[in-house]
């Protein structure tokens, strides 16, 4: 008896110590990020730098998966204790600027000498760091979408590399000479091509739009919108030039093109680092232009970085945001992962176009930002994404047509969109 | 003059019991006073709070807005995830009850034939349900990949082709009430319970009239288990409308077409990834509502196929 | 007679047997691919790998803090633990015990509790917790195991009442107080329903997954069950690695079960009939 109450006494006193914070005269930033381990590597190699510069401030890096991030913000700020700075990405950048749990930067922009915002490529500014006309983060890289292709394969095939004349017709048709049964058992075991990983694109390219232009209405029922969709869920169901959700379930579509069982795969320029530099060992590969549909479109997003609104110490956090979007950190970060920086300074000074890794043509990245759309910077952006994305799974399923799913896709947004201010 | 005197001890002797018994009743209090001070702190406020929640629009960063009662009509009028976490909640329930409960009281029929090696089956029947959902969860994560998983291969032993399991709509909610068989167990453990109270004199004046084993599990054992039954039943409607754990680690989105979208999942969607805590409290009051509705109903309709014995 | 006997005899022998088969079967995946080289993870047709890559299990180990997250889970379920035991027994005590006026509403309201979905208050109790500056610590974890659980109570409460009373007139008779006699006389005698709440108690805090999810957001706080989640997310492909960390966090509840195992069957017997 007298046992167990020591025991428990001992047992509340550690976990007492379990929370309470280091005692030191620093002042402790925690910092929120994702990334693989190289990327880790690169940002904590970062952090120790910074740690060098100023030494009156720890900084302290938590890795969380990517798909978890915004998850993680919202409960700690609903829970009062979020991290101090954090790398946001445009995808929910908008949901989380609107709950205002970003810190405006207007002014820290505006007196600080130091740092140059017209360095940045616009785009990503008013894409991810801007909500409301007002600067809630600062762009870290840009994340475009263009069409890696399997080299070797087309020269197999005889077929011309995918260019800039290239559109929805030529693509289909090239994708049908890729696609087949290599072994003779019956079943497909090369395709032509894989799905774009943001369905969005699709729509964009056929001259439609997911929202009006006052972002007040869902527009998928229109059927610049859903034509779109169609044809892309045909290219799985129709035409079979793509693999379906069994076999990408699996393995995903990723590893079909590093196996070297995949002619195109779209994705943005950090997949040349951070997956084919050590899974590709069989063939050559090279970057493209997205096909033209009606008009050409890609995605567009990228990260940030955001001072947490309800940090302790905000000024500190800005030096490390600065820091953190600086151009010693994009130069390194294109070197090494092959990402886009958002400078432009950076981006023209060669660092990332002067590399001499596969892909040859990465310009290809740089000329497609012209033509990339971001996502509509709505504050229900995360949960209208989900919404959307669930019915959709049935029509690339094959299981609904596309002209289905928007019109019964699209009462459910328009009602998100009403209740979200 | 002695009847005074009596009358004064025994009022006394009353002064003195009463006092006895307030110091009791203290006590008690005392003894109690933990849970009470829980109750209040951790049920009963909470419960109040959340009810007020239930009429604002509230994301615990901004002030609260008040707003009536806006969610509740929102959800009964136009939120589809709503009709579509009850569907989810209530076909996963009639899948997974009846054949639970059979597949339970059939294994604690079994077991308590006392053959030999009871026990090491007991355990390893009941083992599955004690395991932590996330492990357990990764587990069938594992052995439901559509391509190599496992399941699909030992059915293409039995010539059953290939089932896409968590990917398609019509087969993620059957791979979870796989998976809640894979634990009946549980309710396994609490049947031969049930089992082990009833008589066996009752068996063997039977077996005297010449009953065979059918229709000594008809007569005999299922009406004398019934309470257990009604028990299981109860706690097994509860448990569906609470499952979280597996739904969040296997679909946190929901799953396709949001066929997996567990009442609790969506609760949880709504109050710790969207912050609208407003409209997640009242999601919670119209669960405790249904849970509530439920219970008193087959309490009810239960006197009708529940024997008690004691109801003599 | 005897032939219907053997007959079932032989059919209960032989669906136990196939039961028990497909009870384990998965379990049996689960070593067999936490023991496996990344490339034969897909090939559901080897059962025992070879050659066995324990190396799994260390990897798996080294990549997360698991000693950081094994010693924050126990210290978080031995806490609720010892002061499920302490709380539980004193009211269980009060209700069984002691008369005091509207001890019966008391109880009724008690049970009542039992039917109240947690999702009800977890909202309320989260903004409590925030309030008072305590999210990402262990005190929302721990701290409501010091008020008592209406389960626990319960069975206890159904427990004591079978006791018998005249242990503790004798002590009384010896000058003994309520509180000695709890402690010194009823308890003692209480040690199989106190072995089953605390074997019970261990379990559903082991196993909890959705308060550290709410209330813990700093990695090294994580408990075994916060870990592997995370440990799926982040190497969501390495399937062999995922299988051996898996196993580990099963393992201590697999032994305590082995171990104890007629306390986990005593508990849920107590409470499914009385009910």
């Amino acid at each position: 008896m007298r046992a167990a109450v020591t025991a428990v006494i001992i047992l509340i006193l550690l976990s007492a110590v379990g929370c309470s914070s280091r005692k030191d005269d620093r002042i402790n930033l925690i910092i929120t990020a994702w990334g693989n381990e190289r990327e880790e590597k690169t940002l904590r190699s970062l952090i120790a730098e910074f740690a060098k510069t100023h030494p009156k401030i720890r900084v302290e890096l938590q890795m969380i998966p990517h798909a978890r991030v915004f998850d993680k913000l919202m409960i700690s700020t609903a829970g009062g204790r979020p991290p101090d700075v954090s790398r946001v990405s445009s995808l929910w950048f908008h949901t989380c600027a609107e709950k205002e749990l970003f810190e405006r930067l207007d002014n820290y922009v505006n007196s600080d000498k130091t740092f140059d915002i017209d360095d940045f490529y616009q785009e990503a500014v008013v894409g991810w760091g801007k909500h409301s006309g007002r600067l809630y983060a600062i762009p870290t890289d840009i994340d475009v979408y263009a069409m890696y292709f399997n080299r070797t394969m087309f020269d197999k095939a005889g077929i011309p590399y995918p260019d800039w004349s290239w559109d929805w017709k030529d693509y289909l048709s090239a994708a049908k000479k890729l696609t087949k049964d290599t072994n003779g058992d019956g079943k497909i075991d090369q395709w032509g091509t894989s799905l774009d990983q943001f369905w969005q694109s699709y729509i964009y390219q056929n001259g439609g739009s997911i929202l009006s232009p006052d972002l007040k209405k869902c527009t998928l029922n229109e059927p610049r919108a859903w034509q779109a969709l169609q044809w892309m869920c045909d290219l799985i169901n129709r035409e079979k030039v793509a693999p379906g959700a069994e076999e990408t379930a699996q393995i995903g579509t990723r590893k079909l093109f590093t196996a070297g069982r995949l002619g195109m795969f779209i994705s943005g320029s950090w997949d040349a680092e951070l997956n084919f530099k050590d899974q590709i060992k069989n063939f050559e590969y090279d970057a493209a232009p997205l096909p033209k549909g009606k008009i050409r479109a890609t995605f567009i997003g990228g990260g940030a970085y955001a001072i947490l609104s309800r940090s302790k110490h905000k000024q500190e956090a800005w030096e490390l945001v600065k820091w953190m979007t600086g151009k010693e950190y994009q130069s390194r970060a294109a070197i090494d992962s092959q990402i886009i920086p958002s400078r432009k300074s950076v981006a023209k000074s060669g660092a990332f176009l002067k590399l001499k890794k596969p892909p040859k043509n990465r310009a290809v990245f740089l000329e497609m930002i012209k033509y990339g759309r971001t996502l509509p910077p709505v504050a229900c952006a995360q949960e209208m994404n989900e919404v959307i994305s669930a019915e959709l799974a049935l029509a690339i399923l094959g299981k609904e047509s596309t002209k289905t799913a928007c019109e019964k896709v699209t009462p459910k947004v328009n009602q998100l969109l009403k209740y979200s201010e | 003059m002695k009847l005074e005197s009596s009358q004064k001890t025994k009022k006394k002797a009353d002064a003195r019991y009463s006092n006895l018994a307030k110091k009791e009743a203290l006590q008690g209090y005392i003894f109690i006073t933990p849970w009470v001070a829980g109750f209040i702190a951790f049920a009963l406020f909470p419960m109040i709070f959340s009810f007020l929640i239930s009429l604002t629009k509230w994301d615990m960063i901004k002030p609260a807005q008040f707003i009536g009662f806006e969610n509740y009509s929102r959800i009964f009028t136009e939120d589809f995830r709503f009709r579509q976490a009850l569907w989810v909640t209530a076909r996963y329930a009639a899948l997974s009850l009846p054949l639970g409960m059979a597949g339970s009281l059939i294994l604690a029929v079994m077991l308590n034939m006392n053959l030999r090696g009871t026990r090491l089956f007991r355990t390893i029947f009941y083992m599955p349900a004690i395991l932590p959902s996330v492990a357990v969860t990764m587990l069938w994560l594992w052995i439901l990949k559509p391509r190599d998983g496992v399941l699909n291969y030992l059915l293409g032993f039995l010539h059953i082709s290939p089932k896409p399991w968590i990917s398609d709509p019509n087969w993620a909610l059957p791979s979870f009430v796989i998976m809640s068989l894979w634990g009946i167990g549980g309710g396994m453990i609490i049947y031969l319970a049930g089992l082990q109270s009833i008589p066996q004199e009752l068996y063997e004046a039977a077996e005297i009239d010449g009953a065979g084993a059918w229709v000594k599990f008809r007569r005999i054992t299922l009406p004398m288990i019934s309470p257990t039954i009604l028990f299981n039943l109860v706690m097994g409607i509860i448990g569906s409308f609470q499952v979280f754990t597996a739904s969040f680690v296997m679909t946190p989105n929901g799953g396709p077409g949001y066929s997996t979208l567990f009442y609790v999942l969506y609760l949880y969607q709504k109050a710790f990834r969207y912050l609208q805590m407003g409209y997640a409290s009242a999601l919670a009051w119209i669960l405790f509502v249904i849970i509530l509705g439920l219970t008193l109903m087959i309490l009810r309709t239960s006197n009708r196929w529940v024997y008690y014995e004691s109801a003599e | 007679m005897k032939k219907q006997k053997t007959f079932w005899k032989i059919a209960a022998y032989t669906s136990m047997i196939i039961g028990a088969g497909i009870v384990l079967t998965p379990v049996a995946w689960l070593i067999s691919t936490s023991l496996k080289d990344a490339s034969q993870v897909f090939d559901p047709a080897v059962w025992i790998p070879k050659p066995p890559r324990f190396d799994n299990y260390t990897k798996a180990l080294s990549v997360m803090p698991f000693a950081k997250y094994l010693i924050n889970t126990c210290v978080i379920t031995f806490s609720c633990m010892a002061l499920t035991i302490i709380s539980s027994s004193l009211a269980a005590f009060g209700f069984a015990r002691m008369r005091f006026p509207g001890r019966n509403i008391l109880f009724v309201i008690l049970l009542s509790t039992l039917m109240l979905p947690a999702q009800v208050t977890m909202i309320p109790i989260f903004k409590i917790w925030s309030g008072l500056g305590l999210y990402d610590t262990f005190v929302p974890l721990i701290a409501p195991s010091a008020f008592g659980s209406a389960f626990y109570i319960f069975l206890l409460r159904q427990y004591f009442l079978t006791i018998p009373k005249e242990m503790d007139e004798a002590a009384r008779i010896d000058g003994a107080g309520t509180f000695t006699i709890w402690r010194r006389i009823v308890m003692p005698q209480a040690k199989p329903a106190l072995a089953t709440i605390a074997v019970l108690s261990f379990m559903s805090h082991w196993n909890d997954f959705l308060s550290p999810l709410i209330y813990l957001s700093d990695p090294g706080k994580r408990t075994l069950a916060l870990a592997l989640w995370a440990f799926q997310g982040q190497y969501s492909t390495d399937w062999n690695l995922l299988m051996a960390a898996s196993t580990v966090v099963m393992l201590p509840l697999l032994l305590l079960f082995f171990f104890a195992q007629r306390y986990f069957v005593q508990g849920v017997a107590l409470s499914g009939l009385k009910s």
